[in-house]
């Protein structure tokens, strides 16, 4: 493993902020998915809740399913 | 106060940094073999820059944990009510958690994003025929670019898994934690197309890999 266990980008873009965007994609939208109770609120709006239970996501995909809900 | 979840790890495997999110302590929960990194958060803010802030702050123990030992980290912000909620779920995923966190034990992924260099365009619009052979031919490019890159690794990799974007093709290889420095060389040494580009990250525990926890 690269020695100090960073997350390492190569490329031809703009190195920066490819990672800052790779971190933020992962934490975001990678990782397992618990059933919770508790109702996250963005903007005063009670988001993700599906029925008794309470799937917490990112916040991109949890206003996709708002919209798909209101559609 | 809410939990706020990191990972789990195999306990003991791994010394979390002392604080995490909001500056908050990191500790843990342990159940049968496992351990589970979280922090009480008061109050998660969700504007946009508070977001990115935590998520950054997260990513930072996420990383410092993984650097040690094999993580299965939870998507950002996973917040249970009660601690007795940690047990629950630790208590109901056990098994599943082990066999992962064995499996993966000494490996990590590195992904590879290849899209367009620079604007989409010129595609050739002057007819729909010329267009869809446009389009065509940036797909083979692609695909070659994605054949490129497995060959290249077919030693080093374990696994390999692949998913479409919206900027072209996201890669994903399973490699032993040995091998990062030699995929790091081996994969920027693969010639791509003038109009595509690619991005190389990692490593990044196997999320990609692990099963869908039922």
């Amino acid at each position: 493993m690269a020695a100090s266990g960073e997350v390492v980008t190569i490329g031809s873009e703009a190195q920066h902020e490819v990672s800052l965007l790779d971190v933020l994609d992962h934490v975001l939208n990678a990782g397992v998915v618990i059933h919770g109770s508790l109702v996250i609120s963005l903007a005063g709006v009670d988001l993700v809740y599906v029925g008794l239970n309470v799937v917490l996501t990112s916040v991109e995909t949890a206003l996709r399913q708002l919209h798909k809900k209101a559609t | 106060m809410p939990y706020l979840l990191y990972c789990v790890t195999e306990a003991g495997a791994a010394t979390p940094p002392a604080t995490g999110v909001c500056g908050a302590a990191v500790e843990s929960a342990d159940w049968s073999g496992l351990r589970c990194f979280y922090s009480l958060v008061d109050m998660l803010a969700s504007d946009p820059e508070s977001v990115k802030r935590d998520a950054l702050e997260f990513h930072r123990v996420t990383q410092e944990l993984f650097r040690q030992a094999a993580i299965i980290p939870f998507r950002f912000p996973t917040v249970l009510s009660a601690g007795t909620q940690i047990d629950a779920h630790l208590r109901e995923r056990a098994a599943a958690y082990a066999a992962a966190l064995e499996q993966f034990r000494n490996t990590v992924q590195m992904e590879v994003r290849i899209g367009l260099a620079g604007s989409p365009g010129p595609t050739d619009t002057s007819s729909g025929a010329k267009y869809l052979k446009s389009r065509a031919q940036r797909a083979r490019h692609l695909e070659q670019a994605v054949a490129a890159c497995r060959a290249a690794m077919r030693e080093e990799m374990i696994d390999w898994r692949q998913r479409e974007s919206s900027h072209g093709v996201r890669c994903f290889f399973l490699v032993g934690r040995e091998a990062v420095d030699r995929f790091q060389q081996q994969i920027s040494q693969v010639r791509l197309h003038p109009t595509l580009t690619a991005a190389l990250s990692g490593p990044w525990p196997p999320t990609e890999f692990l099963p869908v926890f039922a």
